[in-house]
């Protein structure tokens, strides 16, 4: 019977090891490419770089694509990896850009991360829509009487929501990872608690041999 | 199914705590250097599966798997899942870590009823009647572990009898899944290992 678990032991062990090979190998030999993208009214703007810190090389194409995967155009990437574009629609927009040996960014902006004023009283930011409205038969000296205190406090609130979605998404992001690392952690303190467990009762055994 | 801190009264948080320090004193007692490997695998086995959450309806639900371990482990159920518990409620939050006896007695002892109830019928049977004995021990665990939430709520106020009786009633497509889940699993056991449970406990 022993044997026969010792003969079990050493097959899980060995496709744990390689199922840890796989994942390791899986990962890019290079670095992982790290890239954001914000959106400030119809203005996207986004980054692409190395996780090592380096940003993707100047002139490298970023296709813009809508959800279906229809070309929208396309921008490239300026001297710190940056690049711009303007959103025509209000819509998802997808950004693609190959880095060449095997690195591909993308990102995503939603639809609700963008608005422009023309989008503005369609769009759920009801608040800048009011406002203009409002503001646009009195003289400039009304206007900042005409923001009332409640008007003021939507446009705040829309404007802390577009600036904390970004940071919504990367927490998201990074929980998924801690969660899979808690996973793995897990495992490993069950397998050593039943480690020792196991060298305890063979001390045992060994004594009452 | 995991009961948060909070929720239960002093009393019962305590007489939980005693009743599952018995059965994982008792189950160590049971367990020997043969056993181990497949204590830890049927341990982490449940630490995972309670993570891999199916959406059903508007809740989710996820394999619970007890009637399985019981089934394989015996009273060793008792430290395997306890270990599990431990675990989940320190990384993940499932559960709290002052309840923790109590959940430890709801899921290893209904787990152990149904090991000690149809272990010995299952090793006799051939495979089909096997399967349908595990499929009533996967059903049977999760109705008894419900039931002992339920127990557990309602030990704890008046107050939560109507949550006990949700308890019951959203274990129901656990139930059903945790049946089909185990008696797969037994049949396949029987068919490729047939001494897996004749060899469970001694």
């Amino acid at each position: 019977m022993i044997f026969q678990y010792q003969s079990i032991n050493r097959i899980v062990i060995s496709s744990l090891l390689l199922v840890l090979g796989l994942t390791v190998s899986t990962n890019p030999l290079a670095h992982n490419v790290v890239s954001g993208v914000y959106a400030d009214g119809m203005t996207i703007e986004g980054e692409i770089g190395f996780s090592n810190g380096v940003m993707a090389e100047a002139g490298v194409v970023v296709q813009v694509l809508n959800e279906a995967g229809d070309k929208l155009g396309e921008t490239v990437l300026t001297d710190d990896g940056a690049f711009v574009y303007q959103a025509e629609t209000v819509q998802k927009h997808l950004f693609k850009a190959n880095l060449s040996s095997g690195h591909i960014a993308e990102m995503v902006i939603e639809a609700d991360e963008l608005s422009g004023d023309a989008v503005a009283e369609s769009n759920n930011v009801e608040a800048k829509g009011e406002i203009s409205e409002k503001t646009a038969p009195q003289n400039n000296v009304a206007i900042a009487s005409a923001i009332s205190a409640s008007e003021l406090q939507s446009m705040i609130r829309s404007a802390v929501a577009q600036q904390v979605r970004p940071l919504q998404k990367e927490l998201r992001a990074y929980k998924e990872k801690v969660m899979f690392r808690d996973i793995a952690g897990g495992l490993g303190f069950i397998f050593g608690l039943f480690g020792v467990a196991a060298w305890m009762a063979s001390k045992r055994n060994v004594k009452d041999d | 199914m995991h009961i948060v801190d909070g929720a239960l009264s002093d009393s019962v948080v305590i007489g939980g705590a005693v009743l599952a320090v018995a059965g994982i004193a008792y189950g160590l007692k049971r367990m020997d250097l043969d056993r181990i490997p497949q204590i830890g695998m049927l341990s982490a086995t449940f630490f995972i599966a309670s993570l891999i959450h199916v959406p059903v309806g508007p809740s989710s639900l996820h394999l619970i798997l007890n009637g399985l371990i019981g089934l394989a482990l015996g009273w060793t159920a008792f430290p395997a899942l306890f270990i599990a518990l431990l675990l989940q409620a320190a990384f993940f939050g499932y559960g709290g870590l002052i309840v923790l006896g109590v959940n430890t007695v709801n899921i290893a002892l209904p787990a152990v009823l149904m090991g000690l109830l149809l272990r010995q019928l299952i090793v006799n049977s051939p495979p089909k009647r096997a399967a349908i004995l595990g499929g009533i021990a996967g059903a049977g665990s999760i109705a008894l572990t419900a039931v002992m939430v339920g127990v557990s709520l309602a030990l704890s106020g008046d107050a939560f009898i109507p949550a006990a009786k949700l308890a019951l009633l959203s274990h129901i497509p656990v139930l059903v899944v945790e049946a089909l889940v185990t008696a797969a699993t037994v049949y396949l056991l029987v068919r490729v290992k047939p001494d897996f449970f004749s060899h469970a406990e001694r």
